[in-house]
């Protein structure tokens, strides 16, 4: 290989972006060439001086600035929550409102068919006692027939006996 | 039916387009750095590479619906970046240096100014802050695609293929911009380099 071919190949050298054929052949022709040895130790300092140009950091509100300015951007007037924090409610919040709604809605459903079991046992009773039951009702009923005496009902039922009231 | 990319930045930019502000977010914290580096080292300014940085993520948010990941997403995000950064640069506010460095141009190897001595003047300065004063100028004298491959390679370390792709042209075109650009500081550093 030529200087002047192996020259035009020094900066590809440096980068590590030549094919391992052509680069073999490169350094085979540096070991013998003392001027393409300097060539390249000269780029190479000046490839090497270009890192004492540190990468600089972004100022720490550089994140809220850039979403201030997707709000401002999209004409919102309301201020949207972080979208972080926002994405997290949401994860959080929305399945959470679900399953207390679905146990809400449980819990009133066992409510009810709880109250209405309890209500048909309480009220259950049985033959013997319903009979019981219309005798006390019955009797309720003969004891309006035997008024005092004197009482206000008794002179209600003579009177409508005798056809009195349905003259008036 | 789209087929699952390889690139997991093309896969994040697509759970943004599909609504996710949180693969958004990932984006912004993995490249915030390399952009605002990329426009500081081009533009040399802090403020208006910051301004950038904000500019280009707000170019790749506002244009999440047309994204297709046709290109790896860093090349499609540096290419964003570097358009901007010339953009910038033809601004009003750099039209003027760049005329500048016009007039001092010199037509046969494209190098544009001439670094003047200024050891006496900043004799107090340490070596170091010197040779980085003088390293930003020679940078900024070489012509704006050898800046730019230079910057992506030496500072994001990235391959020719990808400077390519973001340059939109051949790896052999970058291959001769590096060539000329490192000829082109060794020439401007040559002082320097003499010392060491």
């Amino acid at each position: 290989m030529r200087c002047l071919k192996v020259r035009k190949k020094l900066s590809a050298f440096i980068d590590n972006e030549l094919d391992e054929t052509i680069r073999a052949k490169i350094e085979e022709h540096l070991r013998e060439c003392f001027s393409c040895r300097h060539e390249l130790m000269l780029l190479n300092q000046t490839w090497e001086v270009l890192e004492i140009w540190e990468k600089i950091e972004l100022s720490e509100n550089f994140e809220a600035k850039f979403w201030q300015r997707v709000r401002e951007k999209a004409g919102e007037k309301e201020p949207l929550p972080q979208p972080r924090l926002f994405q997290r409610l949401t994860k959080i919040v929305i399945p959470a409102s679900a399953i207390a709604l679905i146990f809400s809605v449980l819990g009133l459903l066992c409510g009810i068919y709880l109250g209405n079991m309890l209500y048909l046992k309480e009220t259950k009773v049985s033959p013997e006692d319903s009979l019981s039951l219309i005798k006390e009702e019955l009797l309720y009923l003969e004891s309006f027939e035997n008024f005092p005496r004197e009482s206000i009902g008794n002179i209600y039922i003579s009177l409508a006996s005798s056809g009195v009231l349905k003259k008036e | 039916m789209k087929g699952r990319t390889v690139d997991p930045d093309a896969e994040l930019m697509l759970e943004f387009v599909q609504g996710n502000l949180l693969a958004f977010e990932q984006i912004l914290k993995k490249y915030k750095s390399s952009v605002m580096n990329i426009a500081y080292h081009f533009i040399q300014d802090r403020a208006e590479a910051e301004d950038i940085a904000q500019e280009v993520f707000l170019k790749v948010h506002n244009s999440a619906n047309r994204y297709s990941p046709s290109a790896k997403f860093s090349s499609w995000l540096y290419k964003i970046t570097t358009n901007t950064c010339l953009n910038k640069l033809r601004s009003k506010k750099y039209l003027q240096i760049v005329s500048l460095n016009k007039s001092m141009q010199s037509a046969k190897n494209g190098i544009n100014i001439e670094i003047p001595d200024t050891s006496s003047r900043y004799s107090e300065e340490s070596e170091k802050n010197e040779l980085c004063r003088l390293l930003k100028k020679a940078i900024d004298s070489l012509p704006v695609n050898q800046r730019m491959a230079t910057i992506l390679q030496k500072y994001e370390e990235l391959s020719y293929r990808e400077i390519a792709e973001i340059m939109e042209c051949s790896t052999s075109a970058v291959d001769s911009l590096l060539h000329r650009a490192k000829q082109n500081l060794k020439r401007k550093l040559a002082p320097y380099l003499k010392k060491t």
